[in-house]
């Protein structure tokens, strides 16, 4: 069998391309070419969701390595609500065992929590200052936290560097610690005789009169090219994948692509402490706690969340809190900003359930290429503005009882998920339990689209051992 | 109260930096985003935005923050997401700007700063004003807090390759700021 991997970023090399600075950064690796954004809660779109590199928004990702629970795939079943995914979390775990493995996951010892592993291939990351705050908070509530699972090396693992501690993860990691799809799968693709093409924008899957995918037409630097192929397999994350679908008017029988698209909603709570705590100095995520996590009784809302410690540089700090802060300008700008390394970040990261009208359409607007952009629309239901309520208050308390001075709260929403949908049946899915579309048998999409739900873990794991799983069976059926 | 670094104090710590960020570092402290002509801005324009932006920006540390905004017109910065409906970005900034101008009764630049504040008051109750606040208010932040003579007003040490930040841990925090400037009057 032979692979080629068209991919429409650039392939960086990490000593070479990747800067410490936020500014040099941004959009090198992110996908931000125009996309309409609207509905009741507009998504901001490329630098905080979808990269643009070989090695896709895993090269941007802050690492997160977290399972989804168990229960997370029978909602219908259990809650009737959502929908249940077609397999189960024991169907997944040998490949999210084999993902952590591979990728050198570092992580607690031990972990209370359901769908977190026992023991990680590697030890855990150690607490900056801003992690010692919040765990002083958590514990004074009696609330159960550990390290955060990290795809970044604590270790020497072939040839990859421990983690260094730039804190620069988001902009590239430059010590290769981070465990990017660009320094781990990447190169054992190429070792196994994969050939990638860095800037090439696929414009259509093309299909023949029999219902199979043929191939894709896509642009190399501005000349139009075309790639045969017996398999085509879309892994273009949530936006593009439904958007290279819809333009190329496949795979849409069920009327579902581009429909369930789903975010982590989170409060997100600025602490700002009675001395500095430099809260920039490791990787941005540090310890955790999942133990608001699922649907629980009392609360007045299905699901959950959970919470971790998290920085940002100076741009993302003041931009984001921006978004909530409507006066933050003149000298309130200063004066919030000129305690920099005083201030930590306590984040929520909250379930959303599947709704159709939360979608990516193509719109009248082209790009570039004169492509129709996507058309992105997300608005929250009473359920997510309950929990948001609930996980604000839940912020505010840790960080309070952690001894800040003075919180900020503010709102983010985290990765895009959904819109390509995993089930049994065609009328109601895009893709089978093993990614193939219903539509036509020779053309998959194996991204984040095909979650049917997505928990409130951090999704790149899980997209892993998907991925993992396809591949298995694509080899075992002589593909 | 706050964590400011002393221009020598940021020179040290930018010793070990590799030579690439350095470079990046140093033309930022000498060229300040400064344009020998603006491209997209006329001088009336240009006036407006950097009354805007003193509002806005007050200590600019020496910044040229207009000058930042011409130089990334057209450049999304990781952010591709526009609401539908608003127009393209410079037609945004120069709506915004001679909005400005209608509201403060007079020319932006030459109203009394009170009214300055009203006028981008009334600005963001408009929905294309609003946005307009939004959008060059948020690449402005990217100028100002991307050069290094903010990041020393701040406190923030910048890049850490490639020998990685040494402290982490609130002792080690506390070591570090204790031979800080200003860290005795907390």
């Amino acid at each position: 069998m032979s692979v080629v991997v068209l991919e429409a970023g650039r392939w960086l090399d990490t000593q070479e391309d990747f800067l410490n600075d936020e500014l040099s950064m941004l959009g090198t690796l992110d996908w931000d070419d125009p996309r309409l954004s609207d509905g009741e809660n507009p998504l901001k779109l490329g630098r905080m969701n979808t990269g643009r590199a070989i090695g896709g928004t895993t090269v941007h990702f802050t690492a997160m390595k977290l399972r989804l629970h168990p229960d997370d795939f029978k909602l219908r079943r259990d809650e009737g609500i959502g929908v249940d995914w077609p397999f189960d979390y024991e169907d997944l775990e040998p490949y999210y065992d084999k993902a952590e493995d591979f990728v050198g996951v570092s992580g607690p010892r031990d972990t209370p929590w359901p769908g977190n592993r026992r023991s990680y291939p590697q030890g855990e990351l150690p607490l900056n200052a801003g992690d010692e705050a919040i765990a002083e908070g958590f514990d004074k509530l009696g609330i159960q936290w550990r390290m955060t699972p990290h795809a970044v090396l604590t270790a020497e693992k072939e040839g990859r560097s421990p983690c260094m501690f730039y804190g620069f993860c988001v902009q590239g990691c430059k010590s290769d610690a981070k465990g990017s799809a660009l320094v781990t799968w990447v190169p054992a693709a190429v070792k196994a005789g994969a050939e990638f093409r860095e800037g090439c924008f696929a414009l259509r899957i093309e299909t023949s009169s029999d219902g199979l995918a043929t191939g894709v037409t896509y642009l190399q630097d501005g000349e139009l090219r075309r790639q045969p192929a017996g398999i085509v397999i879309v892994s273009c994350y949530s936006i593009e994948t439904p958007r290279l679908l819809l333009n190329s008017g496949v795979a849409n029988g069920s009327g579902q692509v581009g429909r369930n698209l789903m975010v982590h909603p989170a409060s997100i709570g600025y602490g700002r402490f009675a001395k500095p705590l430099d809260n920039f100095v490791t990787p941005p995520v540090g310890i955790m706690t999942q133990d608001p996590y699922g649907t629980q009784g009392g609360r007045g809302f299905k699901r959950g969340y959970l919470l971790n410690r998290y920085s940002m540089f100076p741009i993302e700090f003041a931009t984001s809190l921006l978004e909530s802060q409507p006066d933050l300008w003149g000298p309130r700008l200063h004066e919030v900003m000129d305690r920099y390394p005083y201030w930590t970040i306590l984040t929520s990261q909250n379930e959303m359930l599947p709704r159709p009208e939360n979608r990516v359409t193509v719109s009248d607007v082209k790009d570039a290429h004169g492509v129709p952009v996507a058309r992105v629309t997300m608005s929250y239901d009473d359920n997510d503005r309950a929990m948001l309520q609930h996980s604000d208050r839940y912020v505010e308390d840790v960080l309070r009882a952690a001894g800040a001075e003075e919180v900020l709260m503010s709102k983010g929403q985290y990765h895009v998920l959904g819109t390509c949908r995993m089930g049994e049946d065609p009328a109601t899915s895009v893709v089978d339990p093993y990614c193939r579309t219903h539509d036509v048998p020779n053309l998959f999409v194996c991204d984040g689209s095909v979650f049917p739900t997505v928990g409130a873990a951090n999704p790149s794991l899980t997209i892993e051992a998907i991925a993992l799983r396809t591949a298995e069976h694509l080899l075992s059926k002589g593909a | 109260m706050n964590g400011r670094i002393e221009p020598e104090e940021f020179r040290q710590l930018m010793e070990p930096w590799d030579a690439r960020m350095a470079a990046v570092a140093e033309e930022r402290m000498r060229g300040n985003y400064s344009r020998d002509r603006l491209e997209h801005f006329t001088d009336e324009e240009a006036a407006t935005m950097r009354a805007l932006l003193a509002r806005l920006i007050p200590e600019d540390e020496g910044v040229d923050l207009v000058g930042w905004i011409d130089s990334a017109i057209g450049k999304p910065m990781g952010r591709g997401d526009w609401k539908p409906g608003m127009p393209p970005e410079l037609e945004l900034y120069q709506t915004g700007l001679r909005m400005l101008d209608e509201l403060s009764g007079t020319r932006f630049a030459e109203a009394p700063g009170e009214r300055q504040d009203e006028a981008i008051r009334h600005l963001r109750e408009d929905e294309v004003g609003a946005y307009f606040f939004q959008r060059l208010y948020g690449k402005a932040l990217h100028g100002y807090f991307g050069h290094p003579r903010v990041w020393m007003r701040i406190g923030f040490y910048g890049a850490a390759y490639p020998e990685g930040y040494a402290w982490l841990g609130r002792d080690q925090v506390r070591m570090r700021h204790e031979r800080a400037p200003g860290w005795d009057r907390l």
